[in-house]
């Protein structure tokens, strides 16, 4: 099977900077995999390259060997910084709005997971505090079958205990053939459920590597690498 | 997938107009019975103020909603955090663009089609609907008499003319948001500094064919009867033209030059 991703020299240019310079990266499938990197090394343009919202400006991307467009976005579940569910709609209707567009969509292991975490499916979004908000929202991208899962910042804005069930969420949640793409600044939190790590820095892969032959060549942890790597 | 987006873009905005539409229509109802037993005096006459002012308020209310929810739907939902989710759903753009598109118009039909219905139910008398037919009638007859025969035709390429001329002032307005959205800062100031430029490209560009055409035809007064055949068909075209270029822009911005915040 082709990897699910691959990035071959992608440049991304801002005005006035350059987001990400010649990355070049292949990720296979069935991993989980840390995209670490500080603020503004280009790990949400990344993240938003994979999922189409930006086109790269030289470079090419596949995902399981096509171009980013329609046919990718079926396969892809991506988790954005941001709450882009319509605060108007009650926890039901987003269910039925991904229930509609995504063939992938299970939305009993939707509401299982709602009921876990005591979310009420009739309540509306803009009752419910962003914590809350976030946690619905990695329900519905988490419910998909995808082959790709993008999660950026996934546990950033929910409280310490939740964060326990949102990985057993993220790791009981995929297929065996699927990768799951976490970008954090959580490393610490993170770290146990990793596979693989991807560091970005100032736009650029800077270590690509398993989490064990980090921890068995550099004998640390990768929390305290990144400390070491990027260290002000 | 069209239909689903059209379905979830008519949820989004009925919750919002369906409600106005009810109150236009209970009030509506309700003067045409009070107004049919005169205006009265003193409280009674205080109240029927309040049911008239009260339509004419929805009547307003309605119209603005129904232009604010055009240009709302379109930024908000695919241009600002809600686009990061409608940007990622297996449609293709110009399914976003159309569905909004579609329902936009559908709405303006009819909002105005409630607004007409609120005038009818408080002035309609039996012989309105003959009169308004009679009237439809004369109308017709006097622009077939007017212009040889073609006074269907006429009416057919105007009421074309009036549609697409809806539909480009509602691309105009989506494109302009397009290009204001590729700015990184400003952007709601930039899409009124691009929309004023582009409507004034418009119409100066309407200006100067008008202006051309009718150098080249001073003096010609057949000119003027054989609207149905030139002049008409021409603006359509124009109108046509417009919002092809207007839609195809929209789409390859928000293709290629997506800029999401």
């Amino acid at each position: 099977m082709n990897p699910i991703l691959e990035c071959q020299s992608v440049t991304k240019k801002y005005t006035g900077f350059t987001a990400l310079s010649d990355v070049n990266l292949t990720l296979e499938r069935g991993r989980i995999i840390g995209l670490l990197g500080p603020n503004g090394s280009g790990k949400t343009t990344l993240l938003k390259l994979i999922n189409n919202l930006l086109v790269p400006d030289s470079g090419k991307i596949y995902i399981a060997g096509i171009n980013p467009g329609m046919e990718t976005k079926k396969i892809i579940s991506y988790l954005p910084e941001k709450t882009y569910l319509a605060d108007w709609m009650s926890v039901e209707q987003a269910i039925k709005f991904f229930q509609d567009f995504y063939e992938d969509f299970d939305s009993k292991k939707a509401n299982a997971m709602l009921a876990d975490l005591e979310i009420d499916p009739k309540s509306k979004l803009k009752t419910l505090s962003k914590g809350t908000k976030e946690k619905v929202q990695l329900i519905l991208v988490m419910s998909r079958q995808a082959e790709l899962y993008c999660l950026d910042e996934p546990i950033g804005g929910v409280d310490p205990a939740s964060r326990d069930y949102i990985l057993n969420t993220i790791i009981s949640n995929y297929r065996e053939n699927a990768t799951v793409l976490i970008s954090t600044h959580l490393i610490a939190d993170i770290e146990k459920i990793l596979d693989e790590v991807v560091f970005l820095k100032q736009g650029s892969v800077f270590l690509h590597s398993s989490v064990d032959d980090v921890r068995i060549q550099e004998g640390k942890s990768i929390d305290s690498l990144f400390r070491e790597v990027f260290k002000c | 997938m069209l239909a689903r987006l059209m379905k979830h873009e008519l949820k989004a905005t009925a919750r919002l107009l369906v409600p106005l539409y009810i109150v236009l229509l209970c009030v509506s109802v309700i003067n045409r019975f009070t107004l049919q037993s005169g205006m009265g005096e003193g409280i009674a006459l205080f109240f029927r103020g309040l049911l008239i002012a009260t339509q004419i308020i929805s009547i307003i209310a309605i119209l603005m909603v129904t232009l604010i929810l055009m240009i709302l739907r379109f930024y908000r939902n695919l241009l600002k955090d809600e686009g990061y989710l409608m940007f990622t759903l297996p449609v293709r753009v110009h399914h976003l663009i159309t569905s909004k598109l579609v329902i936009t118009v559908f709405w303006i039909i009819i909002s105005l089609t409630m607004i007409l219905g609120s005038l009818g139910i408080v002035s309609a008398n039996p012989g309105m609907l003959d009169a308004i037919w009679r009237g439809f009638k004369e109308m017709s007859a006097e622009l077939s008499a007017q212009f040889g025969g073609n006074g269907s035709l006429l009416l057919v390429e105007f009421t074309t003319l009036v549609f697409l001329g809806v539909i480009l002032n509602i691309l105009l307005i989506y494109v302009s948001i397009a290009v204001g959205q590729l700015f990184n800062k400003n952007r709601v100031v930039a899409s009124f500094v691009s929309y004023i430029v582009i409507y004034t490209g418009l119409q100066f560009l309407i200006t100067l064919v008008g202006g051309i055409f009718i150098h080249f035809n001073i003096g010609n007064i057949d000119l003027v009867y054989l609207s149905p055949q030139i002049i008409f068909p021409v603006g359509i075209l124009f109108a046509l033209a417009g919002c092809t270029i207007f839609y195809a822009v929209t789409n390859h911005i928000l293709t290629k030059k997506l800029n999401l915040e």
